[in-house]
C-alpha cells in the first residue's frame, strides 16, 4: 500500500483517538512496571531458584490445566445453555434466561464456601474446576445468547435448505457466527482464572496466584511474589495472542433491508426432558447449592446476627464504589473500544491488548503497585476513593472493553458515514449515532464491572480509605473469625446487590431495534 | 454550471491495483447521472470519494464550484452538503422514521413534524409511518425513508449507491420511479451507482459506463445504447449480437447478408453489432434460419436461431404474437443500419 | 426524542461521578493523606481479628478520648503494605496475629521503641530484646484430633513425630499462612536447620494441606483426617459458638518444652513515621495494660492474655500449665524459614 494513502487515512481522527485511549492503557502499565521492576531486582539467579523448584512445576501445571479446562467447560456449557434457551422449544425459556445468568450475582468465593461447607469432596482439580466453571460460565453464556438473538435466522434456513441437519447447521453455520462472542467470553474466563484467588483458597488446589498470595504470607517474599507474577503476565500474553489469532478479520455488522424474522425454535420432542433436566441441573448446581448454604448459615450458627446499621452502611459503600467504578471504567474503556473497532491499526491493537494485562494479575500485586507509586509520587491520593477506583479500573477494564467492542462490531460503520453526509461532525456522530447504538453493550460492560467490584476483596482491603467497609471486606472479616453465621448476611446482601446488574445483563439485546 | 466536476481522480487500496485510475467526470446542475459498471469496477469507491468518506491519492473534486477534495483542499463530509443513500438504506436502527428523516435538520427544525410530513409526502410514503422503527418497514419503504432523510437538509448533490439492488424486481421499478420523481421535485442533482443497465438507462439523464477504474463512456442513455464506444460497452449496456464482417462502400457483409453500416470502420475486415430487437423474422428476402427454441415473456419473446451451414447461433427479440414455433423455418432480416467496430485481433 | 435525552443524562451522570471521585479524593487526602498531627485520633493497621481489636480500641477511646481509625487486613499483606509505604505511612500503630509480620516491619527499621512503662507490663519472653514492639496476646499450638479415630489412642508426643511415615495421610495443617510459619520458626530455633529440613520434608509427604486452621479443624471434625495442627482459639471459639466444626474433636497439648507447645505472640508496635507518637504509645500501653488485657480476657476471641498479670478467660487452661518452650521472638525472624519451606515444596 502506498504510504500516502495510509497516512491520509490514519490522519483522520487517529491521533486524537489514541490520546483518548491512553489513560486506560497507562493505568494498566503501572502494575506491569511494578512486576517487571521486581523481576529485575530479584535478579536472574534468585528468579531461577524460585522457578526451578518442583513446586513451580506443580503450580504451573495446575494453573494451565485449570485455565484451559475451565475455559473449555465454560464454552461448552455457555454455548449449550444459550442454544437451549434461545433456539429450542424448551419449556420455561424466559425464566431460564434469567436463572442461567444469575450465578454471576453469586460471588465465586461464596460459591466456593457454599460447596465446601456442603461436602469436603469438592477440592483439588475436580473441585476447583467445578466451582470456577459454575461461577464463570455466564461470562460465556451471556454474550453467546445475545449473539444468537442477533443472528439472522435466514442463514440457518439456508443451511437447512442445503441439506444440513440441526447439529450440522449449528456446527457449520451458527458456531462460526458465535465465534467473537465465544472468544470474548472465554478470554474473560481465562484472564479471571489466572488471577483467581478467593474461589480457590479453600479448595486445596494451589495455582500461581494462590502461590503468590502464599509468598506474601511468608515474611520476606514481597519482591519474590511480585516477580512470580511475571509468569502470569506471560500467561496473559499467550491468551491474548491466541484470541487475536482465532478472532481473525471478519465483518459482522448486518445492515439488512427488510425486517429480520425471529428464528423458529428447534422442536426438542423426545429430548425435551433430558435437556430440561440438564438446564435445571445446571441452575441447581450453580445457584441452588451456594444459596442453600447461605440460607443454612443464616439460620444456624449462634453468631448469626443482623447488625442492621452496619449492613446498610456497608451495602451503601459497596453500591457507591461499584457504581462509580462501573461509570469510570466504562468511560475510560470507550476510546479504546472505538480505537480497535473503528480505526484498525497495529498500534491500536497493541494498546487495546495492553489493557488486559492488569486483569490477569492478582489483586494484591495491582494494589501493592499502586501503593508503591502513590506513596512516593502522589501522596495526597494515597488510600483515597480515587486510588481505589483506579485499582478497579486496572483490574476490570477488559470486562467493559469486551462488551463495548462487541456492541461496536454490531454497529455498522456505514451509519457513521451516512450521518456525516447529513452534516453531523465527529462529536455529533458519536453522541447521536455511535453511542446510542453501543448503549446496550456499554451498559452490559458497566454491569459486569459492577458485579466484579461488589465482590472485590484484596485491593479494597489495601487501598480503601481507612475505615471504609464494604460487604466483601465485612464478609472476609467474619469468615476470618470463623463466624459463618455472622458472615452470611453480608454474602446475602452481595447477592441481592448484584441481582439488578445481572437482570440488566439478561435483558441486553432483547428489545434491540434492528 | 456543473454541480460536480472531477478531474484526475486516482485511488489504490493495494499496490499495483488501482481502483480508480485518472477519472474525470462532470455532472450538470439538476440532472441525474448514473454510473454503470460491473461489481468491482470502482464505482462505489468513486461515490465514497465524492461523499468525503475517503481521501484519494490524487485528483480534485469540486461541488457547485467549490473544491472539496484537492491537493491542499479538504472539506469533511459533514460540510459538503452531499446526500448519501446506501444500498441497504442504512437507517439508524435506534431512531424512528420521523427522527431518521429529521436527523440532518438543524436542531430547531427537528421537532417540527411539518417538514418530516412534507418529505414523506415527497417520497410518496404515508405519514402514519412516522412512529415506526426501521425494522418494522419493508425494504422499499426503508429506501424511501432513506431518500427522505437524505433530501431533508436540501443537499446540493445526492449520491445513490445501488439503492434498489436489495429490492425484488417489482419493487425495484416502482421504488426507482418514486425516487426519480422525488429527486426531480426537489430539483436535486443526483448520481446513481448501479450495475443494472435497465435501471441506468431508464432512470437517468446521462450514463457513465465504468470499467476497470476508468470512465469508458459518458452520454445520454439512448446514445450509449445505440453508439457504444466499443463492443465491451455494447455488451454491458444491452444484449448484443456480434458478427464478423467485411466492410466496403458503406455496407457490411456478414452472415446476415449485406447490411447498411455506420461506425468507425470505413473499409476492410470488421465486426458488426446488432441488437436482438433489430432482427426481423419474416423478411421478404432474408437469410433462412431454423428456430431452435423460444422463450416467451408475455410482452415479447426471445427466439434462438440456428443460421445456415456455418452453425452461427443468435437470438432475436420479437414483439407480438404468435412467435414462431420451435423447429419452424424463418427468414431473417435486420431493421436499420448496423454499427461497425474494428475486427477482433 | 427520548433517546437523545437519555444519552445526555448518561453523560451528565458520568461527569457527576467523575467529580465525586475527585471530591472524595481531595477530602480523604486532607484527613489521612497529609496526616495532620492530632492527639485526638490514631490510625491503627490491624491484622488481628477485627472484632477483638474493635472491642479493645473502643475501651481505649472511652478511657482516653482518643479516636482510633482502624484499617483491617492480614498479617503479611499489611506488613508488606507498611514496607511499601516506608516512612510515608499513614499508620501510627501496627497490630498483628503472629510475630513474623512484626519482624518484617522491624527489619525494614520502621518501628520506634515502645515506651519503658509499656515494656514493663510485658514479660520478657513475649517481646523482642530490642523492645521495638511488644506482645499483647498469645495463641497456643495444639493438636486437634477426632475422638473416634485411631489417632485418639496413639497421640504424638512431639510435633516432630508427625514427620514419621506412620502418620502419612492421617493429619492436616495449614502451611501457607503466617500461623504455621511461626511454628516452623520455633522448630528451627529449637532443633536447628538440619532437623527442621528433615521434618518439613516429612510433613510435605505426610500431611494434607488446607487453607486456614478452621478448615483443618472442620476436616478433622468430619473425619476426613484424624488430626491436625492448629491454634487453640479456633477450637475454643467453635465450642463457644455451635460446635458444628469441633463437636467430634478434642485438643492435645504437646507440653514439656516441645516445639509443638510453642506459643505464638500477637504483637503491637508504634511506627517511627507516626506524627501522633504520644497517642500511639498510649494505645500500645493500653493494649498491654490491665484494662486492655481484661477486655481481651472477657472477649469471645479466647486468645491468651500475657501482660499486666491479667488471667486468661476461664474457658482456657492456664498458659503456665502448658509448658511452652522459651523462644525469643527475635529468633523467629529467620529468612531461613521461608527458604526451608520453599525447598521442601510447601511454599
Amino acid at each position: 500500500m502506498p504510504r500516502a494513502g495510509r497516512r491520509l487515512r490514519a490522519a483522520r481522527g487517529g491521533a486524537g483517538g489514541i490520546a483518548l485511549a491512553l489513560p486506560a492503557v497507562l493505568l494498566t502499565l503501572i502494575p506491569l512496571g511494578f512486576v517487571l521492576q521486581f523481576t529485575v531486582d530479584v535478579g536472574p539467579a534468585e528468579l531461577y531458584r524460585l522457578l526451578d523448584r518442583p513446586r513451580t512445576g506443580e503450580l504451573l501445571s495446575n494453573t494451565i490445566r485449570l485455565t484451559a479446562s475451565a475455559m473449555a467447560a465454560s464454552a461448552v456449557i455457555g454455548v449449550g445453555a444459550a442454544w437451549a434457551v434461545e433456539r429450542t422449544s424448551l419449556p420455561g425459556r424466559r425464566t431460564f434466561t434469567v436463572l442461567l445468568a444469575a450465578p454471576l450475582a453469586v460471588p465465586a468465593f461464596v460459591n466456593s464456601y457454599g460447596w465446601s461447607s456442603l461436602t469436603s469432596s469438592v477440592e483439588g482439580f475436580g473441585g476447583a474446576l467445578l466451582i470456577v466453571t459454575l461461577s464463570y460460565y455466564p461470562l460465556v453464556y451471556l454474550p453467546v445468547a445475545a449473539a444468537l438473538r442477533g443472528l439472522d435466522p435466514a442463514l440457518e434456513d439456508s443451511a437447512r435448505a442445503l441439506g444440513l441437519g440441526p447439529m450440522a447447521t449449528f456446527r457449520r453455520v451458527v458456531l462460526p457466527q458465535l465465534r467473537p462472542a465465544l472468544l470474548g467470553g472465554s478470554l474473560l474466563v481465562g484472564l479471571h482464572l489466572l488471577a483467581e484467588f478467593g474461589a480457590l483458597a479453600n479448595l486445596r488446589f494451589p495455582t500461581f496466584t494462590t502461590a503468590i498470595y502464599d509468598q506474601y504470607q511468608s515474611t520476606f517474599n514481597g519482591p519474590q511474589a511480585s516477580a512470580l507474577a511475571s509468569v502470569l503476565v506471560l500467561g496473559c500474553l499467550v491468551l491474548l495472542m491466541a484470541d487475536l489469532r482465532l478472532r481473525g478479520p471478519r465483518q459482522l455488522a448486518r445492515v439488512g433491508s427488510g425486517a429480520q424474522r425471529t428464528a423458529s425454535p428447534v422442536r426438542l420432542g423426545a429430548t425435551t426432558l433430558p435437556v430440561l433436566a440438564a438446564v435445571t441441573g445446571l441452575v441447581v448446581l450453580a445457584l441452588g447449592v451456594p444459596l442453600g448454604s447461605l440460607t443454612r448459615w443464616l439460620i444456624a450458627g449462634s453468631s448469626t446476627a443482623f447488625p442492621l446499621g452496619d449492613l446498610v452502611s456497608t451495602a451503601g459503600t459497596s453500591l457507591l464504589l461499584a457504581a462509580l467504578a462501573a461509570a469510570v471504567t466504562s468511560l475510560l474503556a470507550l476510546p479504546v473500544a472505538w480505537l480497535v473497532g473503528r480505526r484498525r491499526s497495529i498500534l491500536g491493537t497493541v494498546l487495546e491488548r495492553a489493557t488486559y494485562i492488569g486483569s490477569a494479575l492478582p489483586g494484591i500485586v495491582v494494589a501493592l503497585a499502586l501503593i508503591a507509586i502513590t506513596v512516593r509520587h502522589a501522596r495526597p491520593l494515597y488510600q483515597t476513593t480515587t486510588m481505589l477506583v483506579t485499582a478497579y479500573v486496572i483490574l476490570y477494564v477488559p470486562r467493559a472493553l469486551i462488551s463495548q467492542r462487541a456492541a461496536l462490531a454490531q454497529a455498522p460503520p456505514l451509519l457513521d458515514d451516512v450521518a456525516a453526509s447529513l452534516g453531523a461532525g465527529p462529536l455529533t456522530r458519536l453522541r447521536r449515532v455511535t453511542l446510542p447504538l453501543m448503549a446496550p453493550g456499554v451498559g452490559a460492560g458497566a454491569a459486569l464491572v459492577f458485579l466484579a467490584v461488589v465482590t472485590e476483596l484484596t485491593s479494597t482491603l489495601l487501598l480503601a480509605p481507612t475505615g471504609t467497609r464494604t460487604l466483601a471486606t465485612a464478609f472476609w472479616s467474619q469468615t476470618g473469625d470463623l463466624n459463618y453465621g455472622a458472615a452470611a448476611p453480608y454474602a446475602a446482601l452481595m447477592v441481592l446487590l448484584s441481582l439488578p446488574a445481572t437482570l440488566l445483563l439478561t435483558g441486553v439485546g432483547r428489545h434491540r431495534a434492528r | 454550471m456543473s454541480a460536480l466536476t472531477i478531474t484526475g481522480l486516482s485511488m489504490r487500496f493495494e499496490p499495483g491495483r488501482p481502483v480508480l485510475d485518472d477519472v474525470a467526470l462532470a455532472v450538470a446542475d439538476q440532472t441525474m447521472l448514473s454510473v454503470l459498471g460491473p461489481s468491482g469496477c470502482g464505482k462505489t469507491t468513486l461515490l465514497r470519494l465524492i461523499a468525503g468518506f475517503l481521501r484519494p491519492e490524487a485528483g480534485t473534486i469540486a461541488i457547485a464550484g467549490q473544491t472539496v477534495t484537492g491537493d491542499r483542499a479538504w472539506v469533511p463530509s459533514q460540510r459538503r452538503r452531499v446526500g448519501y443513500v446506501a444500498q441497504e438504506g442504512a437507517l439508524f436502527p435506534h431512531l424512528d422514521v420521523a427522527a431518521n428523516v429529521a436527523f440532518g435538520l438543524p436542531r430547531a427544525q427537528r421537532r417540527a413534524r411539518s417538514r418530516v410530513r412534507e418529505l414523506l409526502a415527497l417520497v410518496e410514503l404515508d405519514e402514519d409511518l412516522m412512529d415506526r422503527y426501521p425494522h418494522q418497514l419493508s425494504g422499499g419503504q426503508q429506501q424511501r425513508v432513506a431518500l427522505a432523510r437524505t433530501l431533508a437538509p436540501r443537499p446540493s448533490l445526492v449520491l445513490l449507491d445501488e439503492p434498489f439492488a436489495a429490492l425484488d424486481a417489482h419493487l425495484r421499478v416502482q421504488t426507482g420511479r418514486a425516487v426519480l420523481r422525488a429527486l426531480r421535485a426537489a430539483e436535486a442533482t443526483a448520481i446513481l451507482v448501479t450495475h443494472d443497465q435497465a435501471e441506468a438507462l431508464s432512470l437517468t439523464d446521462a450514463v457513465a459506463v465504468m470499467r476497470d477504474g476508468r470512465i469508458a463512456q459518458v452520454g445520454a442513455p439512448a446514445n450509449v445504447y445505440a453508439a457504444p464506444g466499443d463492443l465491451g460497452i455494447a455488451g454491458f449496456v444491452g444484449e448484443a449480437i456480434i458478427l464478423p464482417a467485411h466492410v466496403a462502400d458503406g455496407r457490411a457483409h456478414c452472415a446476415l447478408g449485406s447490411l447498411t453500416a455506420t461506425g468507425s470502420v470505413a473499409a476492410g475486415p470488421a465486426q458488426v453489432l446488432i441488437r436482438p430487437e433489430h432482427l426481423i423474422l419474416d423478411a421478404p428476402d432474408g437469410v433462412p434460419a431454423h428456430v431452435r427454441d423460444v422463450t416467451f415473456y408475455g410482452h415479447d419473446a426471445v427466439v434462438d436461431l440456428d443460421l445456415g451451414p456455418d452453425d452461427v447461433r443468435l437470438s432475436a427479440r420479437v414483439v407480438g404474437s404468435p412467435a414462431p414455433a420451435p423447429g419452424s423455418r424463418v427468414s431473417i432480416g435486420v431493421h436499420g443500419p448496423v454499427r461497425t467496430f474494428p475486427a477482433a485481433a | 426524542m427520548p433517546r437523545l435525552s437519555r444519552t445526555t443524562c448518561l453523560a451528565a451522570a458520568t461527569v457527576a461521578a467523575a467529580l465525586t471521585v475527585a471530591a472524595c479524593g481531595s477530602d480523604d487526602g486532607g484527613s489521612s493523606g497529609t496526616g495532620s498531627p492530632s492527639a485526638q485520633s490514631v490510625t491503627l493497621y490491624n491484622a488481628q481479628h477485627e472484632d477483638l481489636l474493635k472491642e479493645m480500641t473502643d475501651a481505649f477511646t472511652k478511657e482516653t478520648g482518643i479516636k482510633v481509625n482502624m484499617r483491617n487486613g492480614d498479617d503479611l499483606e499489611m506488613a508488606n503494605q507498611l514496607v511499601q509505604e516506608g516512612d510515608r505511612s499513614p499508620a501510627d500503630v501496627f497490630v498483628t496475629e503472629n510475630s513474623p509480620a512484626m519482624t518484617l516491619v522491624d527489619n525494614a527499621k520502621l518501628f520506634t521503641p515502645v515506651s519503658p512503662t509499656t515494656v514493663g507490663q510485658v514479660p520478657a519472653r513475649y517481646r523482642p530484646a530490642d523492645n521495638e514492639w511488644v506482645g499483647f496476646a498469645a495463641r497456643q499450638t495444639v493438636f486437634v484430633y477426632n475422638t473416634g479415630k485411631p489417632a485418639a489412642k496413639g497421640l504424638p508426643t512431639s510435633i516432630m513425630d508427625l514427620a514419621d511415615p506412620r502418620w502419612k495421610g492421617r493429619f492436616g495443617y495449614s502451611p501457607t499462612g503466617a500461623d504455621f510459619q511461626a511454628i516452623v520458626s520455633a522448630v528451627l530455633a529449637l532443633k536447628g536447620p538440619a532437623a527442621t529440613k528433615a521434618w518439613l520434608t516429612g510433613l510435605k509427604r505426610n500431611a494434607v494441606a488446607y487453607q486456614g486452621n478452621s478448615k483443618v479443624m472442620s476436616a478433622v471434625n468430619k473425619g476426613d483426617i484424624e488430626g491436625g495442627v492448629i491454634y487453640h482459639y479456633s477450637w475454643f471459639q467453635d465450642q463457644a459458638e455451635s460446635g458444628a466444626d469441633s463437636k467430634n474433636t478434642k485438643l492435645h497439648f504437646f507440653g514439656a518444652g516441645d516445639p509443638g507447645a510453642f506459643t505464638s505472640v500477637s504483637g503491637a508496635g508504634v511506627l517511627k513515621s507516626s506524627k501522633r507518637a504520644e497517642a500511639a504509645q498510649r494505645l500500645v500501653a493500653f493494649l498491654t495494660g490491665k484494662r486492655g488485657q481484661q477486655v481481651l480476657a472477657d472477649s469471645t476471641a479466647l486468645e491468651y492474655t500475657i501482660a499486666s498479670g491479667v488471667p486468661a478467660n476461664d474457658a482456657l487452661p492456664p498458659l503456665a500449665t502448658l509448658k511452652a518452650p522459651v523462644v525469643d521472638p527475635d529468633e523467629l525472624n529467620n529468612r531461613q524459614v521461608v527458604t526451608l519451606m520453599q525447598d521442601a515444596g510447601i511454599l
